[in-house]
């Protein structure tokens, strides 16, 4: 059971490697090689062995292991021959020899990094908020004023993306957007924001944001908030009676 | 501290979520300037007390301070969240440290698809989007959030440890 070869063997395939350069990585460091200088066909033998013992269940991933074990391979065998000057598809491999190398070190320097971070989420230095406080609904649910509205508007414009230059997007008149708009809030109230987001462009949401504008003004929705900075609803007001007296 | 700094503090410590600065100008009738006057007063004055004034970006938001974590750990036992795997930790120092980062890079540093892992951070809210990549595309760009420097106890991203030099030997 306690056999000295099966324990190292275990230790091992302890590790689970998330991908080649992880591996890699590991193997560097066993043989403590500077990744810098570090020929990569040295390390082929131990590879080899490390994907032997793998036991990867998904092919894609276990495809990435072996497609870097088949350019390991061929590193060596250019190696183990020299003199010849290497032909275009070997100076190609030695170009990712160096890209690898290039790689390892920088993931080398992020792991570390993440093991700094690692150490001090473990000692615990948490920086507590203060904790959410249920706001009372019926204090908090006055209609918002237009100024705040605005605000965020502005906040969700900034998360839509310019209207490319190129393509022609679909114009949207305001008539259009407040019959859109009207017609979905007699299936419901809408999130603000969400509402917004759904524009294609940033020359939608400042029309769908003024077609409400024109609603709330008709006096057709009202909007509200139910938590100081949270989520802000639009709903249709006295959904029956306005929507018939409309027409403005 | 001036009625302004005060003002702000009072804000902050009723809310129970970051602000932003916008939102402490119009809840102050204030301008950018004076609010930023301010906040930096305010920092000045909890440097010696239990709290301290955590940003991020335009955010701003009134915490505890990292040293004093273990007695109300003790005193309120707040839930504990989950640990973070080592893959997590090192897609997180890559956001960190890289930030605004497209997945493709993170893809590129650790040589391994990152959806998954990116996703669960974005879940428990130590990433989020913050824009879009100007390339094909337009990817979405990461960066960490508040909740982030409350789980390392940072004041601000200033105070993460520097970022490691690449290519030193000596470095191990």
């Amino acid at each position: 059971m306690d056999q000295p070869g099966e324990r190292a063997r275990l230790q091992v395939a302890t590790p689970i490697f998330e991908g080649p350069l992880e591996l890699l990585l590991a193997l560097v460091e066993r043989e403590d090689l500077d990744i810098l200088d570090v020929p990569l066909a040295s390390l082929t033998e131990a590879y080899l062995a490390e994907i032997a013992a793998l036991a990867r269940p998904d092919p894609r991933e276990m495809a990435e292991f072996l497609w870097t074990a088949a350019r390991l391979l061929l590193l060596k065998s250019i190696r183990l021959l020299p003199g010849e000057t290497p032909d275009e598809e070997e100076v190609l491999l030695l170009g990712w020899e160096e890209d690898v190398r290039r790689r390892l070190e920088e993931y080398r320097v992020y792991k570390e990094m993440a093991r700094g971070l690692m150490e001090r989420a473990a000692a615990d230095p948490v920086a507590f908020p203060s904790p959410v406080r249920t706001v009372d609904v019926e204090g908090q649910e006055a209609p918002l004023e237009v100024g705040l509205l605005v605000i965020a508007f502005k906040d969700v414009l900034s998360r839509l993306p310019p209207r490319p230059v190129t393509v022609t997007g679909r114009m949207w008149s305001t008539d259009e957007k407040v019959e859109i708009i009207t017609e979905r809030l007699r299936r419901g109230p809408l999130d603000l924001v969400a509402l917004i987001l759904e524009s294609e462009d940033r020359l939608e949401a400042v029309v769908t944001f003024v077609a409400l504008l024109e609603l709330l003004r008709r006096g057709a929705v009202t909007v509200r908030q139910r938590e100081s900075f949270g989520a802000i609803t639009v709903e249709a007001r006295a959904p029956s009676a306005e929507t018939g007296r409309g027409g403005a | 501290m001036n009625d302004l700094s005060r003002a702000l503090e009072a804000i902050l410590f009723t809310s129970n979520r970051a602000l932003k600065l916008r939102e402490l100008q119009q809840a102050t009738e204030s301008d950018k300037q004076a609010v930023e006057a301010a906040l930096d007063q305010l920092r000045t004055a909890l440097q010696d007390r239990g709290l301290m004034l955590q940003r991020q970006g335009d955010q701003v938001q009134l915490v505890t301070r990292p040293e004093v974590s273990s007695y109300i750990r003790r005193a309120l036992r707040p839930e504990v969240t989950g640990r973070l795997s080592p893959a997590a930790y090192e897609t997180l120092a890559i956001v960190a440290y890289q930030q605004p980062v497209p997945r493709a890079r993170i893809e590129e540093i650790r040589g391994v698809n990152c959806e998954s892992v990116l996703n669960n951070l974005e879940l428990r809210d130590l990433v989020a989007e913050v824009g879009r990549g100007n390339g094909p595309g337009q990817p979405k760009l990461y960066g960490t959030t508040m909740r982030f420097l409350q789980v390392l106890g940072l004041e601000s991203l200033d105070h993460l440890p520097p970022a490691l030099p690449m290519g030193g030997e000596d470095g191990r």
